[in-house]
Order: structure tokens, then sequence, then C-alpha cells
């Protein structure tokens, strides 16, 4: 008998058994006798329950409990901490039913498997629906692969957010190596590779992965369920474009459901036809984007913009802009640089490669205008290392401006990173460069709002700058509030001019913006925001929805944009590219001030709504946009970004020296409209 | 080897209450073989429907029964975003039910198991607290909205139930009244009303006053058949009753518009937790 352990060695007390593996039998769980007592399961490989007394050091472990399922203990897992219970399972390839009660809160139980350096699978554990009259909730995942002879290790996680008890965990095998592929994580070529995988695996990291697990069975009564799901989006789904657009895709999509042969299948599509509701704030999400380890990451940032010098080398794109590196950590990079280019992934234009990975990849940002593709641009680290065999790029030299021919890497084939390998992160923010003193270097804002003199200017010159991502605050005084009004503070003392440079904007409240707006805008009716009001209620008619903004005026809705005196002495240059909610909203309360220009490649994201979010379990979830936004003339706005005044294009030839092409247009315009 | 309670469990199930939830089949759920034609599953075998564990010799320690893990999925067409608390989730900033007082997007006190009246998820509302569930209507016509209340003290009608509207000239509130003043054997109470048609945007608002912690499961508001015959009883609103309305109206009035704050504590601990790349 062993013992299964904590980080840091820790004996837990928890027995764990190790049996023989059974044959294919369908797998029988833990059973109860006539007076409620619970069973292991005679056949179970490993069997937590916790009966040995934790060590007197302080942290979670086994404690007596009189109310334990089995035996008379338990293991507490505390609110916001996680544990980690290490397993042996048989060396045979075998499939596995693995189970645990919990009490008194909801708490993610997760099974992980390592068969390299790193976390390699994951399936979480789902309620069964049994339940005991003390308050025991069985969650159960059955039919999860492993693949003995070559795994590391393997665990349960366990992880509350309000602290939970649990109890009975066990493994129980429910099929044999026949229930597995003939090679269970067969090599794959990328995500549209069509042969390598086999039913319930994904290629990711070059490996067919088992993403079975990632979601519950197939529900008895899925007709219901199905029904149920596809309604949520039918009848309160908000923004009206996409309703029209989209949303006869999205149903194809849960119709899937109705005909699916196995799990992952039939809640694939379910998710699948969320994110095909093409909305900047929809978007789904599951346990694995959490646990799976990246064994191979990338420090390269791209964004959309003009390869000025290639393109002799390779055409542009007719429907797609290039993607050129904005810029790298100092390692991980591919020898990449920024100004250097992205031609192809996986033979594709990358944004077209990404687009396609929407069937797949659960962490798909949204976009709610269907013309624009930054928050795909800035996915592509992620993506590329996740999904993609091969990438095309063109390599130039700074000193001489001049490039390379296409190139192509394999990234399949990229060693992988041992454990505690440095690694100099970068977050992708469409800023190439940072112009204010203090801005984290890995381009890693944040909550952080960073302030003061543009270092490209003479001090002189009083030229400010913003550059901050999150327009969060509750009550106008928390969260972003104080830094933003710090600034305009100092904005107003003696500032000729000021760029906000909010490139990449995640939202917040519409408290933040009012800041902004009360300093350069003068004060207008801006747009009335919608909660949906009925499960059939598709695009209005835009003189009715005019009637409807203009009722509203007598009333408390409308949302004004602006004070009675702003400064509009002060030239206001707003940065963008990537944005969603609030941070759609902020250029749309500027926009036509006479002080302000908006200086973007291309219209914003568009989305004018707010969300909800829901969760299975932790181990699946969606995020859905519930309203929309009328203008005052009638239009209705999520969807339909707010344009440039000035569209400029990052440009490969200014990346390469170092220049911010969107950023020095901001500040060539400041200049010559710049307070005297 | 003790017997399994399966046939406990089953008797247990087929007596159960008249909750339309439709459940998965004793034991595991349905494996991914189990793909084809859908099962007609057993009734829900509803709340407490087993005595509390005994120390007593021969007592059972405990009883086990089943529940659907989806919840009350019957009801396809329910307009609420997620009544039966199923998809309430840690790592949510903004969920389809709102919480107070005063009414904000922070949603906690989610329980779960057998306390619970339908699936595996309920939400606890303390003394003096409410919960206002996220909707919509459907045009011209008459809507069924219907919840359970589990109450430790006091009547069934402390539990104020209504279908409210936030906009200025909305409908007034229509009360969705329990169907009975004293609470069953295991505590629950049943809520329904058929309410005329709405052209506002209805919430869900269900304030407790009975002096105690409640718990809130299966909120149903669904199109009425057009032959139903109206329920809705307009009793004399208490002073305490107008001023609870009119103060969930402003709080949902001010959570108007874009909020998308930060990833949650929740979130940031898992993450952290696993160290996510």
């Amino acid at each position: 008998m062993l013992r299964g352990r904590f980080p840091g060695s820790r004996s837990i007390g928890a027995a764990v058994l190790f049996a023989a593996v059974g044959a294919s039998a369908p797998a029988r769980a833990g059973s109860f006798t006539d007076d409620g007592t619970f069973q292991f399961d005679p056949r179970a490989v490993a069997r937590l329950g916790f009966e040995e007394a934790a060590p007197d050091d302080a942290g979670p472990g086994s404690a007596p409990d009189d109310h334990a399922l089995e035996g008379g203990h338990v293991i507490n897992v505390p609110k916001f901490q996680g544990i980690d219970l290490p397993v042996t399972l048989p060396q045979a390839r075998a499939t596995y039913r693995v189970s645990a009660w919990i009490r008194g809160a909801e708490a993610t139980v997760s099974f992980e498997l390592t068969y390299s350096q790193h976390k390699d699978e994951v399936a979480a554990l789902y309620p069964t629906g049994r339940i005991t009259s003390d308050g025991w909730v069985e969650v159960a995942n059955d039919h999860l692969r492993v693949d003995g002879p070559r795994l590391k290790s393997a665990s349960v996680g366990l992880f509350s957010s309000d602290g939970a008890v649990v109890d009975a965990v066990e493994i129980v095998p429910d099929g044999d190596a026949t229930s597995l592929p003939a090679v269970p994580n067969a090599p794959c070529t990328g995500a549209d590779d069509p042969s390598s995988c086999g039913v319930e695996q994904v290629c990711v990291w070059s490996s067919c992965r088992n993403v079975g697990g990632w979601v519950p069975a197939i529900p008895s009564d899925r007709a219901n369920v199905t029904d149920y799901l596809e309604n949520r989006l039918k009848f309160l789904f908000g923004p009206y474009l996409e309703r029209t657009q989209d949303l006869p895709a999205v149903l194809v999509a849960t119709d899937s459901m109705r005909h699916a042969t196995d799990r992952y299948t039939f809640w694939n599509g379910f998710l699948t036809a969320v994110r095909k509701l093409h909305d900047g704030h929809t978007t789904t999400s599951g346990l694995a984007d959490f646990v799976v380890q990246n064994p191979r990451p990338l420090a390269i940032c791209f964004l959309e913009g003009d390869a000025d010098l290639t393109h002799a080398a390779a055409a542009k794109d007719v429907d797609y802009l290039d993607v050129l590196v904005s810029h790298t950590g100092a390692d991980h990079n591919l020898g990449l640089h920024p100004g250097d280019r992205l031609v192809r992934v996986d033979g594709q234009h990358p944004i077209a490669w990404m687009r396609a990975l929407i069937d797949v990849n659960w962490s798909q940002p949204g976009i709610s205008n269907h013309s624009t593709f930054a928050e795909l641009s800035s996915t592509l680290q992620r993506m590329i290392s996740r999904y993609a065999q091969t990438i095309q790029v063109i390599r130039c030299d700074a000193a001489t401006s001049t490039c390379g021919a296409p190139e192509t890497i394999e990234i399949g084939s990229l060693p992988e990173d041992a454990p505690g390998t440095p690694f100099d992160g970068v977050t992708c923010d469409n800023r190439p460069i940072r112009h204010l003193a203090g801005a984290p270097k890995n381009h890693a804002t944040g909550d952080a709002v960073y302030s003061g003199l543009v270092m490209e200017a003479n001090p002189g010159e009083k030229i400010y700058g913003l550059e901050w991502e999150s327009l969060y605050t509750t009550n106008g005084s928390d969260g972003v509030a104080p830094d933003l009004h710090a600034a305009v503070s100092a904005w107003t003392a003696d500032a000729t001019g000021v760029i906000l440079d909010h490139r990449t904007g995640f939202g917040g409240t519409i408290l933040a913006p009012e800041i902004l707006w009360n300093f350069s805008v003068l004060s207008h009716p801006n747009d009335l925001y919608v909660d949906r009001i009925f499960a059939s209620e598709e695009q209005p008619d835009p003189a009715a929805a005019q009637a409807r903004f203009q009722a509203a005026l007598s009333g408390p809705l409308v949302q004004y944009a602006g004070s009675g005196s702003p400064n509009t002495d002060v030239p206001v240059a707003l940065l963008l590219t990537e944005d969603v909610s609030a941070s759609d909203w902020l250029p749309q309360g500027m926009k036509g001030s006479p002080s302000v220009r908006l200086f973007a490649p291309f219209q914003t994201n568009g989305g004018f709504s707010t969300r909800y979010a829901f969760g299975y379990w932790l181990g699946l979830g969606y995020i859905a946009a519930v309203g929309d936004d009328i203008l005052p003339d009638g239009t209705t706005h999520n969807g339909r970004g707010v344009q440039p005044d000035q569209v400029v294009l990052p440009k490969q030839s200014d990346l390469l020296i170092g220049k911010d092409t969107v950023f020095e247009a901001g500040l060539s315009w400041v200049r010559a409209w710049k307070k005297p | 080897m003790a017997r399994s309670s399966a046939i406990t469990l089953l008797s247990l199930a087929l007596a159960g209450c008249s909750d339309a939830e439709q459940v998965n089949p004793l034991g595991v759920i349905a494996p991914p073989a189990d793909a084809g034609p859908d099962v007609e599953a057993p009734e829900d075998a509803g709340p407490d429907a087993e005595p509390p564990p005994q120390d007593d010799a021969g007592a059972p320690k405990r009883t086990i029964s089943q529940r659907n893990p989806f919840g009350n999925v019957a009801e396809t067409e329910n307009l609420l975003w997620d009544g039966d608390f199923e998809w309430t989730s840690p790592f949510s900033d903004q969920y389809g039910w709102l919480s107070g007082p005063p009414l904000s997007y922070a949603f906690s006190g989610v329980r779960i198991g057998a306390e619970c009246h339908s699936g595996i998820k309920c939400a606890a509302v303390k003394k003096k607290g409410n919960l206002a569930a996220i909707g919509v209507a459907v045009v011209g016509s008459k809507l069924d909205a219907s919840c359970w209340a589990h109450v430790k003290k006091g009547t069934c009608d402390l539990v104020k139930a209504s279908i409210i509207s936030i906009e200025q000239g909305g409908e007034p509130s229509a009360p969705v009244t329990a169907e009975q003043t004293q609470p069953g054997a295991d505590g629950w109470c049943h809520y329904e009303s058929v309410i005329p048609a709405r052209t506002s945007k209805p919430y869900f608002l269900i304030t407790n006053q009975t002096g105690d912690e409640i718990l809130i499961d299966d909120a149903i508001l669904k199109k009425a058949p057009p032959s139903t015959a109206l329920s809705v009883k307009y009793l004399a609103p208490t002073s305490e009753d107008l001023a609870a309305v009119a103060q969930a109206r402003i709080e949902i009035l001010a959570l108007r518009g874009p909020h998308d704050a930060p990833p949650s504590p929740a979130q940031r601990a898992f993450e952290t937790w696993r160290g996510r790349q």
C-alpha cells in the first residue's frame, strides 16, 4: 500500500489501494449498503478515503468527520486553494471511471495525466446526479483513457472557491486497451490534420490529445438538454445584427448535438454554437485551458499591418491585412524580431487559419463586427504553439532594411521546454513600443494605468500620454478611476496635448470613459443601451429605434458623453486597435469631438453590450452578450465598430527600425494642434 | 459484498414529487456509447425524499437519490437564463441572477445536493436578502411564473416573489404567490402565478421576509398557453413589499450597461494554483 502525497511531500494519510486492472466490463462505482454505508468498488485501482490523520503542521489535510462518506475522515479543500492528490495507476492501457464525493460547496475535481514533463491531459469530473441525504454529491467522469506504459504521473486535483469537503475518491477500470486508439496519443500535424486523431481526440501541441474527459457524458435526456441550451441562445442572446447574420449558423451547430455520437462532439457542438454567435462579449472556456501545460511556449507578439518591404516576396492577401511581428521576448522567439512578417500558418494566411479554429478552439476570441481581426492577431502567439505544424516567415534586417525569402519553421518539431526553463514571456497589446516611463517591459499592463509625459516628446512640450487597458470601476472612485482622475488633473494643469494609448482595451464600466469624456467632449446624448425584452425580438426598424431613442431622452436611460465645459483646446489623440465593451464606448463617446482624433488600423470591435457568464462545474463554460445599443439615428451599434478618423496601419518598415507607426501619427497630429 | 441500494433508489424516485424534471438512469451517467435514441428517464426523487441520517441501530445512516445533473431542463422554454442555478460559476462576475441587497452581480450562497429542490444546485438567501432572475417576456403572451422556496421559519407568504419591471411606465409588479400557507413536510413552498402579458423586460424578484435563511430553486418563467386562465392574485402590498420592489428597481437600473470586471478572485486563485500559461 502506498500513500498519496500533497505538494511538498506531506503525507495526507490517504489510503490508496492498488489492484489488478479488470477486463473491460462496465464500471461499477462505489455503492451503498442498505444502511447507507458507502463501499468502494472492489475493482478500484485507487481509493482515497483519507483515513489516516494528517500531520500536525498547518495546511490542508485529512480530518475526522462524523459525517464522512467513507470511513471516519474526509479531506477539507480550503477556500481558494488547490490540492493535488497523486495516484499510481497500473502500467496498462485502459480506460477508467474516476469519481469523488463532495459536500458543502461546489468543488472542481480533475483527473490529470503527465506523459512528458508537463501536464498533458485532463478530465473534469461532473455531477452524476447521485446524491445522499446527508449532503454528499457524486462527481465523476468515465472512459478516461490512460496509456499506462507511458504514464509518468497521474493525479486528482481538487479546488474550491468556497471551501468544500471531499471523500471517497476512487478510480475504477471501465475499459481495456481496445478502448484506446492503436497509438494512444499519435503525433499529428496541426488542427487541420484530417486523419491522425481518433474519436474524442483533438490535435494540440502536435499530439492527439484525449478530450472526451473535458466534457460530461451525453445526457440521457439529450433532447431536453439540447433544446434548453439552444433556447438560451435563441431567447436570450442580445445583439441584433449578430442574431440576423449569425444565428442560422449557430442553430446548425446546436442541431449537431441532436445527432452527435460521442460526448465531445455533443458538448463541443454547444460551445461551437456559442462561438459562432460572433460577438465580442461571447466566448467559451474549458478546464483544459487552465490545466494542460504548453510544452513549447512562444514569446512573439503579432499585429496586423502593412508589410511594405515584402510584398514582392509574398503578395498581400486580398481579404486580410499583413501580419507582422510587433515585439518579442528575449527567448522563445524563433529568432524573430519586430518587423519580421508572418506569411502563412499551415499554408493559410494567419487570420484565415485562426478563423478556421472556431470549431475546436474553446478560447477563440469573439469579435462583434465581421471585418476586423485584431483579437485573432494578438492571440496567434498562443494558438500557433497549440494548433500549428508549420509557419512561414520572412526575416528582415534592421541595419539594411532588407528582407529575405519566405522561410518555413516547423513548430511541431520544436523541442519541449524542461521544467524550470527560463521564459521571457510577453503580453500582446498591439503596442510595438511603450512610450511612458515605468511601463512594463513585458507589456503586461493588466489593471494598471500608466500616465505621464511621453518619452518621444521634449518634456517642455508637455505632451502627456496614458497607457491602460481596463476601464473597470464600480463607482467612479475605485478600480482605475483614481488613476484616471489623477491623469486628467495633470492634463488640466498644463497639457498641450494628450495621447490616449488604448490599443488594447478590455472594457469595464461606463463610469471610466465618463472621466475621459468629461475632459475633452462637450456633453451630448450618445446612445441608449437596451436589454433584451422579448424572446423573439429581432433587429428593430431604424425609425422605430430612433423613436425609442427620442422617447428615452426624457428619462434617465440615455447615456450622455462629455461635460459642459470640456478642454477643447487640448488635442487628444486616441489610439485604438483591439477593444470591447466600455472600450468601444470610449471612442464612441469621443467620436466627432473637434479636439479629439481617433487613430486606428480599422473600426473597433463593436461590442456594445454587456454579458453574463455561466459555467458547468468549471469544466466548461460560456459567456453571452445580452443586449444592444441604439444610436440617435436609430441604428443599432453592436456588430458595428467605431470608425477611426485616421486609418493608420503599422508599417513593416517602421517596426524594423523601432518606430511605432500609429503612435507617431498621433504624436504628429497632437504637435500640429497642441495648445499654445 | 453488500447489496446495492438501487431498488430503494428506484422506488423513491417513482414515489417522488411531481417535478417535471427528468433524470438519467440510476447509477452512472449514460456512457458515451449510449448516444442513440433518448431514454425516458425516471423523475427526480424530489427534495428530502429520504429521512435524515440517524444513529439509531437499524436506521439508515443515509439514503441515496438521483437528480438530473442538468436541473429542470424539461422546461426547455424557460425564459430565465438559469432558473435552476445549475450553470452558476465561481468564475462568473456577472450571472443570470442578481443578489442583494443591494442587488448586484456578486452572486454567492450557492448550495449543492439534497438540500436543493431540483438538480444539484440552488441558492441560499439570507434573512432580508433578495434575488432577481433575469429573463425575457413573450410578445402578447401570458406568462407562467413559478419557483420553490425552502422556508425554515414562518409561513410561505413571507417569501415575496413577483415579476417586476424596472422601466418607467412598465407594468405593475405581478405577485407570484404561494400555493399554500404552510411549507410542506419537506419545508418547501411552491409559488406560481399566470400573469398577463408584459411589454417590459421581466425580472423575477424574490425577497426573504421570513426571519431566517431560505433556499430558492427551480425558478421558471414560461409562455402560458392562451387558454390558461390568469391566476395572479393582486394582494394589497405591504409598505415593506412596495419599498423592496422600488429599491430593487433602482438597484437594477444602476447595473445597466457594460460591466466587464477583471477575473474573479476565484479564477485568479485557480490560475495561480495551476500556473496558467
